[in-house]
């Protein structure tokens, strides 16, 4: 690579950013395919050691790896001998690894020890086995005839390996520096006396302890019978076997923390922490066992009770005594104590504070839980926003009550009919205090939001009584309208004065005043083709009826009360209302049964 | 680091000359015929077996695994032969520079260092140990190295052990085979001069760290056992591990398959076995599927079988260290199933804490099973760990030549796999960090992997990575070998219900 070409490379190519997405792209995208980096492997670390990077069969991989990755074909399949393995000859595989596993069904969990799984180590050599043999013939170690051998005890060699076993292991256990020390090999008396209480040879290994220690001490020469690896249990200090290779598995040493005085002050305070809330807890302890103590005594104490009550009132049954009403009663079911109010009250009033709950006020406020549930603010808090909107939909529902037979009139304008000579002879002038005077749908509920607010405030319609001869009364009489046909009339035709007023005056929010007419129920068999809209609640939508136009001139001459009845432009209802409110008029009306009818007819569908 | 006097030795020429069967030593390096053809090998261990002298040689530029006893009739002593150079002090200068590289000494160390190193003689006898000038000259070193916090230089403790009067290779037959490998092992772990970590430093930070490979001095260099039978196979170790010494004069060692324990009789063995009540890893089983199963176990806990697993592979780790415990260590012992119990098939080992973030110390497919796929189902789980625990994770260094590629092989599989699935999807953007992430490789290995498959290229000015043909065409043909052989991978979900263990503090710390 020429010098140039690597400081132009060096010039172009951007740091990479291992943060950064990088396109993925296939080989044939890419657009300078002479760029000489792209024609070498850059050298990466491989992790191995140098001197054996070098190496031949890994270097044969390695490169014809990288030749791959440039593209080249593949020619032949690399790989790093080794060693053979062969199959092992005359294994009895099935003998020594017998088929007795059986493969649980969930995963397998196992803390057990090599040790635990296999407890006598030592494994019989052929030279043992030999003396075995020797031993089961009656023969001693030397050869000669064993004295007192029976003949017909067998030493089996599980048998032989545990005492075998236990003198290796008791021999370590009590010289374990003997292959050190040269120490004298043990007794077989000591070895007796060493027996542990938690691993006791079997009767059978007891049997053989005596010919089978002397073969011991033959075979024994100041090492461990058994192939063992050498670890350096003591000593750490000595670095004499640092170098020796059979030596392995040393133990590390323990990073010590350093002993200060400020430390050991620290570890007693802890301690003492410690200490402490274990008084604690067993403080609690003792607390909660007197208090069960006790709850039992009260048991037992409620029990006798009854009993002596209730023999109680076997007596009086007996006797006949009648007490006062409920007094058997009270004697068979304890009263509760009724909870002063007082209380309450102080603590409600308490300054609101954090307090630490003490152990004691804990117990009391459970005691108190027993027998009055502590109110939770949350029920208060539910109770009451239950109330308001239980409030707001009653007197919504009673709103719509009041309007639901009336239909505000009070856009059209209200024109008196032209009355050329007398017109106040026909008309009661309004009363000059209108409010409270003019007849209002029953007011509210007497709830305070409405005597507060700005909100509607209607008065009762007075009970309405046929006062006919009050026409001349003229300021207060007028109140009563009634309007022929503006209800259905009863069969007969006696007019029926009806204790509903047929308008009303409605004082709105801001002192606005409302005239309102009853609706119209139609009857629906006189009703030409007429669907009116029901009585809705909403009082916005007038009542729409139809009157039928050939009576219409009637009906208004009979509202008018005027028998010449002139003609009118627009039949206005408020006219007809105006004129039925008219006592004369209604009279009138009834004079004219069949103009009523129709009125009546038409107002109905 | 390179075998000891692999040849490159600082340039120095290394004295040449013909030999015969009879002067030949140890260290010398001479022709030898391997597979028909004649490679260097150096003479690591002489013994006479029959009356016939066979020769423990070492090929240059292969690995160690493929040492082997060879006759004499393999060996070329028609060429010249190198003999081994006689030792001498290290230049000041590039003593100082390794040093500086290395991690931090303290300064009566590099003092000490300096001091003329164990000169090897240049007579043919074989001497590994001090001359007795030099056991003087490092008594009278002592009194500075106390000082140190750390007194380790093991080549004191050689001269202590006083083994200068080896006798003549090949002369004494019998006793040569133990002790002259205890003694090449001592020799060559006490041989820094070439190590890029002096000795000491190396054991601080096997102290320290939780580390469990080791540096190339540690490693004895001569194979201790012959073979071993471990279930129903045979199996030649490749390198040195610390069974019982006794071991070293045994044809066949036997091992449990089950508690891995170590027998150098049949005998012994079947009467084991006969007792043996242990029919898996013991430990928990963490994952289940139709092939294999995973157990987590706690070197702590389990500290018998754990080293007995540990001892197993070392016969095929060359970096592992057994120096030392294994509390410090979870293992992961993947399995298959039979009547006959769990075979253990391969396993990881893993620190409780790695300061290092490694998700792996030591990683292991046993020689019978391996070549059949599970070295990728190990990595898979090691790294289904670190998904889970929400970290991202890489494996201890040094790998092996067998780990790096099985790692390679991997990481090219699953990153290959995202980026395949990410352009189908077609959102054809990726960062470096995000493919880690969801992978839980270190940015580091991605990138690597990339740079190392020519995907990371350079295009109108940005950085893009390339699907490239090679890599297309690899994942076809694997996806073919799936279709035949069946799909080995893990069912990540199987593990949902691991948690991370957690160790208290008194868990975690090295003591018994």
């Amino acid at each position: 690579m020429s010098t140039r070409a690597t400081t132009a490379r060096h010039v172009r190519q951007r740091k990479l950013n291992t943060k950064q997405g990088l396109r993925i792209i296939r080989e044939s995208e890419i657009e300078d395919q002479q760029d000489e980096s792209q024609q070498h492997i850059p050298q990466v670390e491989t992790g191995v050691e140098k001197g054996e990077e070098i190496e031949y069969h890994l270097q044969a991989v390695i490169n014809a790896s990288n030749a791959a990755a440039l593209g080249a074909k593949q020619t032949q399949q690399n790989y790093i001998p080794t060693p053979e393995v062969k199959q092992a000859r005359h294994v009895n595989y099935d003998e020594l690894y017998p088929r007795v596993f059986k493969e649980p069904s969930t995963n397998i969990k196992f803390s057990s020890t090599v040790e635990d799984c296999n407890p006598v180590a030592y494994c019989l050599r052929e030279e043992d086995v030999e003396f075995l043999h020797k031993l089961n013939e009656g023969r001693d170690v030397d050869g000669r005839e064993r004295k007192g051998a029976d003949k017909l005890s067998q030493c089996s060699e599980d048998a032989c390996e545990e005492v075998m076993n236990f003198f290796e292991e008791t021999s370590s256990r009590l010289q374990p520096f003997a292959n050190l020390d040269n120490a004298p090999i043990l007794t077989l008396e000591e070895m007796e006396q060493s027996i542990q209480d938690d691993q006791p040879l079997s009767a059978e290994a007891q049997k053989w302890l005596r010919p089978i220690y002397d073969y011991w001490l033959i075979r024994k020469a100041g090492r461990p019978l058994m192939a063992s690896i050498k670890v350096r249990v003591l000593d750490t200090a000595n670095e004499a076997d640092d170098a020796d290779p059979y030596v392995c598995f040393r133990r590390r040493e323990v990073r010590q923390t350093r002993k200060t005085r400020g430390r050991d002050a620290q570890v007693t305070e802890k301690l003492k922490k410690l200490r402490m809330e274990l008084e604690d807890g067993r403080q609690l302890l003792l607390s909660i066992n007197q208090r069960e103590k006790l709850k039992g005594q009260q048991g037992q104490l409620d029990r006798k009770k009854f009993r002596e009550r209730h023999q109680l009132k076997k007596v009086k049954a007996e006797k006949q005594i009648v007490g006062e009403k409920g007094d058997d009663e009270e004697l068979l079911v304890d009263q509760k104590p009724v909870t002063k109010p007082g209380k309450r009250q102080s603590e409600a009033n308490r300054p609101a504070t954090i307090r630490l709950r003490s152990l004691g006020d804990r117990a009391a406020s459970v005691a108190n839980a027993q027998d009055n549930d502590l109110p939770l603010l949350e029920d208060y808090v539910t109770e009451g926003a239950a109330f308001v909107s239980n409030t707001i939909e009653a007197r919504k529902e009673q709103h719509r009550k009041w309007n639901q037979h009336w239909v505000d009139e009070t856009k059209l304008p209200i024109t008196p009919p032209l009355e050329a000579e007398d017109p106040m002879s026909k008309w009661a002038a309004w009363p000059p205090l209108l409010d409270g005077l003019y007849p209002t749908p029953p007011p509210s509920l007497p709830s305070r939001s409405s005597v507060e607010g700005e909100d509607v405030d209607m008065k009762d319609a007075p009970d309405i009584k046929p006062q006919l001869d009050t026409t001349s009364g003229a300021e207060y009489e007028p109140e009563i309208f009634a309007i022929p046909g503006a209800w259905p009339e009863t069969e007969d035709d006696e007019p029926k004065p009806d204790k509903f007023p047929a308008v009303r005056l409605r004082v709105g929010r801001g002192g606005r005043r409302w005239l309102e007419t009853r609706k119209r129920k139609p009857k629906g068999q006189l009703c030409r083709g007429v669907v009116s809209d029901d009585d809705s609640d909403d009082g916005q939508t007038p009542g729409f009826f139809s009157v039928p136009e050939g009576i219409t001139f009637e009906l208004r001459a009979a509202f008018n009360n005027r028998p010449t009845g002139r003609p009118e432009g627009t039949g206005s209802e408020q006219r007809q209302r105006q004129w039925g409110g008219d006592q004369q008029a209604g009279a009138a009306a009834q004079g004219h049964p069949q103009v009523q009818q129709q009125g009546a007819a038409g107002s109905a569908s | 680091m390179a075998p000891r006097n692999d040849g490159v030795d600082g340039g120095e020429e290394p004295e040449r000359g013909h030999a015969t069967l009879a002067t030949l030593r140890i260290g010398t390096k001479a022709m030898v015929e391997k597979d028909g053809e004649k490679r260097k090998a150096e003479i690591l261990s002489i013994q006479s077996r029959k009356g016939r002298p066979t020769f423990y040689v070492h090929y240059q530029e292969f690995n160690k695994r493929l040492d082997e006893w060879v006759s004499a009739d393999r060996l070329d002593l028609s060429q010249e032969v190198e003999w081994p150079l006689p030792e001498k002090p290290e230049p000041k200068s590039k003593q100082k520079q390794a040093q500086s590289k290395a991690q931090q000494v303290s300064k009566t160390d590099s003092k000490a260092n300096k001091a003329p190193k164990r000169a090897r003689s240049t007579t043919v006898t074989r001497e590994p140990s001090e001359a007795p000038g030099d056991v003087s000259a490092k008594a009278s070193r002592r009194p500075s190295q106390q000082g140190g916090k750390e007194n380790r230089d093991p080549t004191v403790t050689i001269a202590t052990e006083d083994i200068g009067g080896t006798p003549l290779a090949g002369e004494d037959d019998s006793t040569i085979d133990l002790v002259d490998m205890q003694e090449a092992a001592i020799a060559a772990k006490a041989a820094p001069e070439h190590a890029p970590y002096s000795r000491e430093e190396e054991i601080e930070k096997l102290r320290t760290g939780g580390s469990m490979t080791q540096n190339q001095t540690e490693i004895s260099r001569v194979r201790n056992l012959e073979r071993i039978q471990m279930g129903g196979y045979e199996i030649e170790p490749w390198y040195f591990s610390p069974y019982p010494a006794e071991f070293t004069d045994v044809d066949l060692v036997y091992i449990c398959e089950m508690c891995l324990g170590y027998f150098g009789s049949a005998t012994q063995f079947r009467r084991h076995r006969h007792k043996c009540q242990l029919f898996h890893p013991p430990g928990n089983e963490i994952y289940r599927d139709a092939n294999v199963s995973f157990f987590e176990i706690d070197g702590r806990r389990q500290r018998t079988w754990c080293r007995n697993l540990c001892l197993l592979s070392k016969l095929f780790l060359d970096h592992k260290t057994l120096y030392y415990d294994v509390d410090p260590f979870l293992f992961y012992c993947m399995t298959v199933r039979s009547a006959h119990g769990h075979h253990l098939v391969g396993y990881f080992s893993k620190e409780k804490e790695s300061a290092e973030g490694y998700n792996v110390a030591c990683i292991l497919t046993l020689p019978q099973h391996q070549r059949k796929g599970y070295g990728k189902l190990l990595i898979q789980f090691s790294y289904e760990l670190s998904k889970i625990e929400g970290k991202l994770g890489s494996p201890e260094k040094p790998l092996s030549d067998l780990g790096l590629l099985g790692y390679r092989a991997y990481w090219q599989e699953v990153i290959v796999d995202i980026l395949a699935e990410r352009e189908a999807d077609g959102a054809p953007t990726l960062s470096i960090e995000d493919l880690g992430q969801s992978l839980a490789m270190t940015t580091n290995d991605v990138l690597h992997t990339l740079q190392n498959l020519n995907m990371l290229r350079y295009n109108n000015k940005n950085h893009v990575v390339v699907l490239t043909d090679a890599v297309l065409e690899q994942r076809e043909r694997l996806k073919e070998k799936e279709k035949i052989k069946g799909k080995r991978f893990l069912e990540g979900s199987l593990l949902r219900d691991w948690k991370p263990p957690v160790f208290a503090a008194s868990a975690r710390t090295w003591n018994w």
